[in-house]
């Protein structure tokens, strides 16, 4: 296990692997520590855990404690990150979902800071130093990030490679310039340890966790902070079949929340102005793309079609900024055509968890892994 | 418009009109609060982006427009340079967009005004409890309780996670 303090960093791993263990430790010494406990959710996640962890190990402001809940892996997950030399905790059994896996941890955490991450996400060298940097007032409880996916290959990857680049340059900006950004994203927050005792932990309630804790936090008068200069590079789902099981749930999260706190964000300001916005969007838009489009194609004119496309000023624009800003043009460009084939799927996949939350009643409840 | 929902329209206006707000509340904040800086980069930023993606839309009708040799069907009420931009989808989706806000605003007034009279007829209640204590004490015991505890929370329902963890932020 790694201890950490006041600059210094000892190591006493008990089984130390291949992976690049050494490098890591010697540079963590010259390194500032914050009061910052990482906690890594995991889950049968062997073949990325050990780059997570590494790219923990590498940043510029180290954490304290970095703690993975093997979440009842069958894999070599444990075995890895202890060779790693974080601290491995493991429930009895399988909690079932990422918000039992990140409560069984809270309870060890000491730090007045705690970080969420996930397993398949790593970090820009200076992510955490930039989060947490922006903890600045008491009453700012969560701090979130930029997120840009790892890999960029599939029609899947390169479709949520522009939605990320799109909502995070334009809409995430907006939401934060008005302190209200929509949500602090599950797989790269901070938070205050003591919120988060304060309001249980993580709530398994919906099927989106982070939403519903950002959303707990405003209802409080809390404040939610996004820094756009913290950057983490999760795995996002590379097909259709894990990318399905993400956009479900995230769907009835979603719907969820929405019934949850309907009543409680009516006085907040902006934000409900953005999720009553947002559901008339996906609901309607979703009617239009999958029905209303192809009718009107079909039974009047095929010029209706331009419809698919008639929004590509919203979408390229911003997401075409922030490419050149990363020297990514090209990839963003080719990446275009995949985002108007997913976010296609989404309206599916949206329309079909509406039906099932609001008229058939049959909620979504079992947690099922993204990738 | 948020990663894994559909839609750009209604919502993605919303937004442009809040990047067009921007510098007029950073201007506000400037002349208000001294210690405030006007935020060059992010009023630059957001608002080029929102012109640009503006400009695009233009572009984009005119394009149609000239290739298909067609309006799309829909009456001009502006002309500019010859070239026909229509604003019929414009003004349905701001018209829309102010619908929708609307509603909005006055569910969160309603329920305010919800808020505020139970919090009224809680004050009143244990009031009256505390009346029917002094009148038949033995019996009244068990209400005076429940009237006090009433008053203490007169709108939160206990099984409710926020409300339990706003009254314990409270108590802090």
């Amino acid at each position: 296990m790694i201890k950490r303090s006041s600059h210094q960093c000892t190591l006493n791993s008990s089984n130390q692997g291949d992976h690049s263990l050494s490098q890591n430790t010697v540079k963590s010494d010259s390194r500032p520590l914050c009061p910052v406990t990482v906690i890594v959710p995991a889950y049968n996640e062997a073949s990325c855990i050990a780059e997570t962890i590494n790219s923990l190990l590498a940043q510029t402001l180290m954490a304290q404690e970095i703690i993975v809940i093997d979440d009842g892996s069958t894999d070599h997950t444990a075995e890895i990150c202890r060779s790693l030399g974080v601290t491995v905790i493991s429930p009895a059994k399988n909690t079932g979902s990422k918000a039992g896996a990140q409560n069984y941890a809270l309870d060890q955490i000491q730090t007045p800071f705690t970080l969420a991450i996930d397993a398949d996400t790593t970090l820009k060298s200076d992510a955490i130093e930039k989060l947490y940097t922006a903890m600045t007032e008491d009453d700012v409880v969560a701090v979130c990030g930029f997120v840009i996916p790892q890999y960029v290959n599939t029609l899947w990857e390169r479709g949520r490679y522009i939605e990320y680049l799109m909502a995070f340059t334009f809409y995430k900006e907006i939401q934060s310039y008005y302190e209200k950004p929509l949500i602090s994203s599950g797989c790269f927050s901070l938070f205050r340890t003591d919120y988060l005792k304060q309001i249980g932990g993580w709530s398994l309630r919906t099927m989106a966790e982070d939403m519903d804790l950002t959303w707990t936090a405003y209802q409080l008068g809390k404040k939610v902070r996004f820094v756009a200069d913290a950057i983490c590079y999760p795995i996002e789902p590379h097909n259709f079949h894990f990318m399905h099981k993400q956009l479900k749930r995230w769907a009835h999260g979603f719907i969820q929340n929405v019934r949850l706190h309907r009543q409680g964000i009516l006085h907040v300001p902006f934000l409900r102005s953005i999720v009553s916005v947002m559901c008339w969007d996906a609901s309607v838009a979703s009617i239009f793309y999958l029905f209303v489009i192809p009718i009107l194609a079909v039974t009047m004119s095929p010029l209706f079609l331009l419809g698919y496309l008639i929004d590509l000023p919203m979408i390229a624009i911003p997401t075409l900024v922030k490419a050149y800003s990363r020297d990514e043009t090209w990839k963003a460009l080719t990446s275009i055509p995949a985002f108007l084939v997913l976010r296609v799927v989404n309206s599916v996949i949206f329309l079909n968890a509406l039906v099932k939350e609001l008229i058939l009643k049959r909620p979504l409840t079992t947690y099922e892994k993204g990738h | 418009m948020n990663v894994g929902l559909p839609g750009a329209g209604i919502g993605g206006l919303y937004y442009l009109i809040c990047a067009a707000v921007i510098p007029f509340k950073e201007l506000h904040l400037s002349l208000t609060n001294t210690e405030h800086r006007f935020r060059y980069r992010l009023v630059l930023t957001q608002l080029g982006m929102a012109s640009t993606i503006i400009f695009g839309f233009i572009l984009i009708y005119q394009l149609v427009n000239r290739l298909f040799d067609t309006d799309l069907s829909l009456p001009t009420l502006t002309e500019t340079n010859g070239f026909a931009v229509s604003l019929y989808p414009v003004v349905i989706s701001l018209a829309l967009l102010l619908v929708i806000l609307i509603i909005v605003e006055l569910c969160a007034f309603i329920q305010k005004k919800k808020r505020q009279f139970k919090k009224v007829a809680g004050f009143v209640s244990s009031n009256k409890y505390r009346l029917i204590q002094k009148k038949y004490s033995p019996l009244a015991s068990s209400f005076s309780k429940s009237a006090s505890q009433r008053s203490a929370s007169s709108w939160i329902t206990p099984c409710r996670p926020i409300e339990k963890a706003a009254m314990i932020l409270d108590n802090q």
